[in-house]
Formats: C-alpha cells, structure tokens, sequence
C-alpha cells in the first residue's frame, strides 16, 4: 500500500494565504483550483493573474507540490457548442503543467454547462452508458495534461435517477487506465442527509480501489428562508470545521482505499479568521493520525 | 439515451434552472420521473448565488449599486438572471452582460 500525504487548498484571498502560513508547512502538498489563478485577458483568451504566481512560490519555497482540482471542466457536457471551450480549458491548462507540475488532475462530476447555459454549480447526469462513455472520454483527454485523471463525487441537491446505481456508474466511467476517484467524504455526508440514505451503506458499494485521493471538508445547512415551510438542505460550502460525521468515516474508508495518494482538508476563502488556524491545523494533524492509525 | 440526447436534456435542465419557478419547468420537463422538489429549489438558488457572486466578483458598478441599496440590485438581479441565459463562467464576461443588459433595459 503506498503511503499517502496531507494536503491542504490554496485558496485565491490575501488573508487566507498569509493566516494559513503555518498549516501550510503542516501539510505535505498543495490542492489548486488552476482556474483562481486565471483571469481573462482582452482576446478573451485565459491567461495567470496574480495568484498564479504567489502559488507557485507557496509550493517552490517550501520544496512542496501540487495537484489540481479544477472547477470549469465540466466532465459531463454533452453540447458540441462547449467543445471549443473545452479544448481552450485544457490547453490552458497543459500550460500550467509546465510550472506547477500537478501530481494528478481532477475536476467534478456532473455537468456545469448545460446546453447555452454555464451554471457553474455541477449538475447529476443520467447515469447510462452515454453519460459515462463521454466523462471517459473527457478523463482520458485531460491525461495529455497529466497521466492520472480524475473526477470528484459530487454534491448533487437531486438525482437523474437512483443513489443506489452511483457505484455501478462509477465504475463504467473509471475502466480507462489510469483514471481515478476523488472520494469527496463531505460530499457523501451531504448527499446522504439530503437524499436521504446511510453514507456507510453508500461507501459499502463503492469500488475505493480507485480512489487517489480523499477529501475532507465542513459545510453548513442552508438558512430555513431558503426553502417553503422553513426545511433546509446540507450545502457543500467548506465553510466550516470538519464536522464528526465526516471524522467517523475517514478511518472507515482507508484501509480500502489501496492506491490512495493524498488527504486532502479543503476550506474556503473568506471562511478562516485569526482565530481558526489552530482549528486548521489540528485538522491537518488529525488527518496524518488517522492516516498513520488505519494504514 | 445517445449523446445528443443528452445534449438536448442537458439544455432543457439548463432552461429549467434558470427559470422563474424551476419545479414547475422541471415537472413539465420530465413528468414520469419523482421529483425532488427541494433539491431543485435549493440548486437554482445555488447557480444564482453564484452567478450575483461573478457578477459583483467581476463588475464594480455592480458592488456599488448592491452596498448603496440592496434591495433595488437584488431586484435588478433577479430579472436579468432569468432573462438573460448565463453563458460566462468568469467574472469579468458576466460583468460585461449585465452592463449591456442595464444599458438596454435604460435605453427602453
């Protein structure tokens, strides 16, 4: 079983870069969102902005690398009218690899454009031999940026179709070499409360020998305004301490997940103050202990 | 289901989720399939908050009108989100929609 790292995002704010300092020597890799380090120029085309370059120089001046979590993919897209944006976001993309070397790349499941409309926020696909045919396609087309691809289970708020078939889907989607799961545990927790299933039944079904990495994450439920009759939903918002749901299932997935790489703790900008970085940083170290502990 | 298809649901769900009342535009979408009511609320509030964040990330006449008189921007929002089909994922291309947007709606 190799042995698995710590990360921790790198998250485009000033504030959030020069709290987090220390956690960022805590951690053994950096997570990069490539697009906060993009902007777009006059021709329209995406060139670096700013953070393009102070993350470079977190990960060099620390001798630390990176791993990518892009946001824009949108590995489910059907329209041929997004291919050209599609093609642009690789190759965008196979210029960073240049200078930030990402260990490996993933982006989420789902569609984030769908037809004209760009979304931003991923949208479940049916999950039929079409939709997983074409994120294949889309994992092994990121591959000529970076040899292991892959996709993140999402945070879904409804279903194109039955929790029970993900695993199923998973699994025709991931039957390229070298493609992998990013096991999202926040995201399962979410998905649970909010479609209403057990997370440790879920994982059960799960194939997590292809998971490369774990995420874990907090979150918050929607304000009771949000919804008729004041119900709420669990957002998938990183704004918040990783919560114990979240604690009790990372040493429950380890051990299956043999060729894991790394752990990932994600925390959103405009979520950290002074008095949270110890909180991140016992995070990060609680990450390593059950690391050490379950494998 | 083949590629363009999905490419065809794909568009409608888009349509749906930006429309004024996204459960009503979903059950006439797919009427055979159960429908998550709350889910489908809770992921058109998601796509516009995120679409306000792009533009007030992206347009500085935006974030002033918004801290001078919430209430109006808000409003002014709500109607450019659902008559003008999302197509920037960026700040700045968002930025530039809503102000053609504003300046056609003043022009009329």
């Amino acid at each position: 079983m190799a042995e698995a790292e710590v990360g921790i995002t790198l998250q485009p704010e000033q504030a959030y870069l020069e709290l987090l300092q220390p956690a960022f020597d805590d951690a053994d890799y950096f997570e990069v969102a490539p697009e906060t380090t993009w902007r777009v120029d006059r021709d329209g085309a995406w060139v670096p902005n700013d953070y393009w370059r102070r993350f470079l120089e977190e990960g060099r001046s620390r001798g630390k690398p990176f791993v990518a979590h892009a946001v824009l993919g949108s590995l489910g897209t059907a329209a041929a009218s997004d291919r050209d944006r599609q093609q642009r976001w690789l190759a965008r993309l196979a210029e960073d690899q240049e200078q930030f070397a990402y260990r490996w790349i993933t982006d989420h499941l789902g569609a984030s454009v769908l037809g004209e409309h760009a979304l931003a926020l991923p949208i479940a696909l049916p999950m039929d031999d079409a939709a997983a045919d074409l994120v294949r396609e889309r994992l092994v087309a990121l591959q000529q940026v970076a040899p292991d691809a892959g996709f993140e289970n999402s945070a879904f708020y409804f279903l194109l179709g039955d929790w029970r078939d993900e695993p199923a889907f998973f699994e025709r989607i991931l039957s390229a070499p070298r493609t992998h799961l990013l096991l999202d545990l926040h995201n399962v927790y979410t998905n649970a409360q909010n479609l209403g299933f057990d997370a440790r039944d879920y994982l059960d079904r799960l194939d997590l020998s292809r998971v490369i990495e774990v995420h874990v994450s907090g979150g918050v439920d929607s304000p009771p305004e949000w919804l008729p009759g004041g119900a709420t939903r669990r957002l998938d918002s990183h704004d918040a301490a990783v919560p114990d749901e979240v604690w009790e299932l990372l040493p429950l997935v380890l051990p299956r997940c043999r060729n894991l790489r790394g752990v990932t703790l994600e925390r959103m900008e405009g979520t950290v103050g002074e008095r949270d970085v110890d909180d991140v940083r016992g995070e990060l170290r609680r990450i390593r202990e059950v690391l050490r502990a379950t494998r | 289901m083949r590629r363009d298809e999905l490419a065809d649901l794909q568009a409608r769900l888009g349509r749906a989720l930006v429309a004024e009342d996204p459960v009503a535009a979903f059950r006439a979408l797919l009427p055979d399939q159960p429908l998550d009511e709350d889910g489908v609320r809770i992921a058109a509030l998601l796509i516009a908050k995120l679409r306000f964040q792009r533009l007030t990330n992206g347009s500085r006449r935006a974030l002033q009108w918004f801290e001078r008189d919430a209430e109006a921007f808000t409003a002014a929002f709500r109607r450019y989100h659902h008559e003008v089909v999302p197509d920037a994922l960026d700040p700045w291309r968002e930025a530039e929609r809503f102000e053609r947007w504003l300046d056609d709606d003043a022009a009329q």
